[in-house]
């Protein structure tokens, strides 16, 4: 099913190290992170590097998600997933 | 062994059982996990503001044609005035927001069984036939009384005959077991519905979504 937007969700209480840790290994997967929060993070992520992810200690669960156009803030999230997804393609890298 | 033996050898039965087996108890399994998604989604909160106003108010400004010398003149520029108001912060969950689990759905199965039959015979056969015959006569005298005659004749036949058959057979099977996951919309019974009530407007606003 290929690239698929994710939640996931840590185990413990909020670690800024254990966040940027979780994050740096999405981005090394090939993924984007989308939001962060302070429970855990919402990334889009290719399906076949979810295994290596959950198998992360603060990895407690990681489930796909859908954005429903109807909810109350779905115009704001979908501006907050722009953004941050702005800020991390490489436009460079795309060209080629 | 014929090829309706065969197909009839192959455990189909088995094979469906198990591969439905299979699919209800990973089926199972996703759900669980949507579920826990459902219940990480419906715990982690954000502050959302829903409104930032901004008003323009215009404000003209005089500007000095020379700072030192007010004499000279004045023009008066268009200006405007932001007011931004920031609304409240509301503390929504991530599943309020919109953000919902993916449940997923077993569309299709399949299975495919394929058998090769290979059979292959091979029969020879020969005769050898060979004939031999010789003759002897033998004509002389004996003592001065008289003639003597003999004769003697061999007849020989040799009949070989040789049967060879070859018989193979192979039997080659393969199958195959797909499935297709694709997502599907949440039970309704499982995500909540959310009403909102905005008590800005009046009367206040209500909308429903889920």
């Amino acid at each position: 099913m290929a690239t698929q937007m994710y939640f996931i969700a840590f185990r413990n209480q909020f670690n800024q190290q254990t966040s940027h840790e979780i994050q740096q290994l999405v981005h090394d997967r090939g993924g984007f992170i989308l939001m962060v929060t302070r429970t855990g993070q919402v990334v889009v992520l290719d399906d076949s590097q979810v295994p290596l992810i959950t198998r992360h200690p603060s990895v407690k669960s990681m489930g796909g998600v859908t954005l429903n156009p109807h909810g109350i803030a779905a115009e704001r999230l979908k501006r907050v997933f722009a953004e941050n997804l702005s800020k991390q393609i490489d436009l460079n890298t795309l060209r080629r | 062994m014929s090829i309706g033996a065969d197909l009839l050898a192959v455990p189909f039965g088995d094979m469906i059982l198990s591969m439905a087996t299979a699919i209800a108890q990973s089926q199972k399994e996703l759900d669980k996990s949507s579920l826990v998604t459902l219940k990480e989604l419906a715990g982690t909160h954000f502050n959302f503001i829903e409104n930032i106003t901004e008003v323009l108010i215009p404000k003209p400004t005089t500007v000095f044609l020379d700072q030192d010398d007010h004499s000279k003149g004045s023009v008066t520029v268009t200006g405007v005035d932001v007011q931004t108001t920031v609304g409240p912060n509301v503390d929504l969950t991530l599943l309020q927001a919109g953000l919902t689990p993916t449940f997923y759905q077993f569309t299709e199965s399949k299975i495919e069984v394929k058998i090769a039959l290979h059979m292959s015979t091979e029969a020879s056969f020969g005769i050898n036939v060979s004939h031999d015959f010789s003759m002897d006569q033998n004509v002389g005298f004996d003592d001065g009384s008289g003639f003597t005659y003999s004769r003697s004749t061999t007849w020989a036949s040799h009949v070989d005959a040789s049967y060879s058959a070859k018989y193979s057979y192979s039997a080659d099977g393969s199958s195959l077991l797909s499935t297709t996951l694709k997502p599907a919309p949440p039970p309704q019974r499982v995500m909540p519905r959310f009403i909102s009530v905005n008590a800005f407007f009046n009367p206040p606003q209500v909308n429903i979504s889920q």
